[in-house]
């Protein structure tokens, strides 16, 4: 286990600590200096790609929470009539390779439903593997959940608006953050499928980190990676706390 | 009921349509892809070419080295080549991957429950970064004059101009993956290893059993759903890869996925070609998943009876 540790560890703490190394190798230590992240911080097409990345992740999260929360509540309600396919079929996207997907969209943006490629395209992409997600976490919630419930604040004078929003909603509440979060923390991650159905100059973060890879390895790419690693932990952080909470609620 | 099951069914709609439009139909576009003729990029004639291309040198195999037995067989034909490769690369991962896995989630199952927290988030923390910046990371450890190479010459193992070659190899490519899916393999792994009932391992103690034949006759079998669920996830994932033979790869490892690529994103594209390789993949995953689960389904019909 020590060893595991170990092996899990060294690779994060090389990329962390070279990321403040005065020299222009990646490899070579020449003393303390934060003259990356200044680089950093200047690189104007590394902003735009994350302005991209954000955009990409918002709008695809959105879309795959409410359609994804829609399907499990109406999956929810159908109560098991009939209804195997219909998680099966949510569970296909997840099972196939994203290269698959990914080429699969390409061929259908440029093929049959020809459209200059770019944001939309990529969000269509994200959603499909997004919406799989917040339907199987919201469905996991709602399995709990008691239809007698609604039918108890029907009979105490609530209107069917009122039942769901007031007893069913708060409930599947959890969920449906839950379920928004991974989509989210998947979409800003995403890098086989964008890089498929991009368009020429339009770069997600991932896409562009993965051109500078391609390129060479330089300080620059290492601070930028210690830098996505810490959002990264802090929003896992923040996700854990949030569910915490929920708990001891 | 009729009211409440057509709102249901309206509810369920728009994802369902997404999913239709956004995900069979190019999948079925890409099943038909593969039977078209190569144009810019595509037409929609139908042609057997990529299948021709495919299966262009035969299916037989030769040797590496005519005056050499030692040096082993390849595959005349370049894609059969190129699977039977991935196909290893995958099953070297996944093996790598419960080799470590399975240990740790055993040692991690059996400590407090404090302890067991901290042991996770550890073994969960490569999830939290992107698989392009740890596999970066494994670039900066392998390469040449990198910093493994660094350690053992300040060690004086290695000398001043020499170099293991570890980067761009298939071994560099199973590292970095062993690496970014230990995670899949720990989780199903550890769910399935926390129900078990450890009492179990007491009566076939107190009946006689060795301490490996607990493991293997007790412990494994009870395992064995996780066990395969880890697998899977792995063996899928591994098999349609493209940041880590891209990255770590090199020129020298071809695996599917980087040549899927090229036929795509490379000049000169290559669209009914690549979806052919897509095809082959899916069937290569497909195979994987009906293997395990009809392993673990074995297992059901075993334990029933």
């Amino acid at each position: 286990m020590l060893l595991t540790s170990i092996f899990l560890l060294v690779p994060l703490v090389v990329l962390v600590v070279y990321s403040f190394s005065g020299s222009r190798y990646a490899t070579v230590w020449g003393g303390f200096s934060t003259q990356w992240y200044v680089r950093l911080a200047d690189n104007v097409e590394l902003r735009e790609a994350l302005w991209i990345t954000l955009k990409l992740g918002g709008l695809s999260t959105l879309l795959a929470t409410v359609l994804g929360t829609a399907a499990a509540l109406g999956h929810w309600r159908l109560r098991g009539g009939g209804t195997r396919a219909v998680p099966t079929f949510f569970y296909l996207p997840v099972m196939v390779p994203e290269i698959v997907l990914g080429l699969a969209l390409l061929i259908f943006f440029t093929k049959v439903w020809t459209v200059e490629r770019g944001l939309w395209t990529m969000t269509a992409g994200h959603v499909v593997f997004g919406v799989c997600y917040v339907f199987a976490v919201v469905s996991a919630r709602l399995r709990g959940f008691d239809g007698r419930l609604l039918e108890a604040a029907r009979d105490l004078g609530a209107t069917p608006w009122q039942a769901f929003r007031l007893v069913q909603l708060p409930m599947m509440l959890p969920g449906i953050v839950g379920g928004a979060l991974l989509s989210l923390a998947l979409s800003l991650d995403e890098f086989v499928i964008s890089y498929f159905v991009t368009g020429a100059g339009i770069s997600t973060l991932p896409v562009k980190i993965f051109a500078m890879m391609k390129k060479g390895v330089t300080p620059e790419i290492n601070a930028l990676a210690t830098v996505l690693l810490m959002a990264s932990v802090l929003l896992a952080l923040l996700s854990i706390m949030v569910q915490g909470k929920h708990r001891a609620d | 009921m009729m009211g409440r099951s057509r709102w249901s069914w309206f509810l369920m709609l728009p994802a369902l349509l997404w999913l239709g439009v956004f995900f069979v139909v190019p999948l079925g576009m890409t099943a038909l892809a593969a039977f078209a003729r190569r144009g810019e990029p595509l037409e929609w004639t139908f042609s057997m070419a990529a299948w021709a291309e495919l299966g262009r040198g035969g299916f037989g195999v030769v040797a590496r080295d005519p005056d050499d037995a030692a040096a082993g067989w390849r595959f005349q034909n370049e894609a059969l080549a190129v699977g039977w490769r991935t196909f290893w690369v995958s099953v070297a991962t996944t093996a790598g991957a419960l080799l470590i896995g399975f240990p740790a989630a055993l040692f991690m199952v059996r400590r407090p429950a404090r302890w067991r927290r901290v042991l996770y988030g550890l073994i969960m923390l490569p999830l939290v970064a992107n698989s392009l910046i740890l596999a970066y990371a494994w670039v900066t450890l392998l390469r040449r004059d990198g910093l493994v190479e660094k350690f053992l010459r300040t060690l004086g193992v290695l000398g001043e101009d020499g170099s293991l070659g570890l980067i761009y190899t298939p071994s560099a490519v199973v590292l970095g993956m062993i690496y970014w899916y230990l995670p899949f393999m720990v989780y199903p792994v550890y769910s399935s290893l926390e129900k078990f009932d450890w009492r179990l391992m007491e009566a076939a103690a107190d009946l006689g059993a060795t301490a490996w034949q607990r493991l293997v006759h007790v412990l494994w079998p009870l395992a064995l759903p996780g066990i395969m669920t880890g697998c899977l996830l792995v063996f899928v994932q591994a098999a349609g890869t493209l940041v880590f033979p891209e990255l770590l790869g090199g020129s020298k490892t071809r695996l599917l996925g980087p040549l899927i690529h090229d036929k795509f994103l490379s000049y000169p594209e290559n669209y009914p070609l690549g979806s052919a390789l897509a095809l082959a993949l899916m069937i290569l995953t497909t195979l994987g998943v009906w293997q395990a689960l009809r392993v673990s389904g074995e297992r059901k019909d075993n334990s029933v009876s």
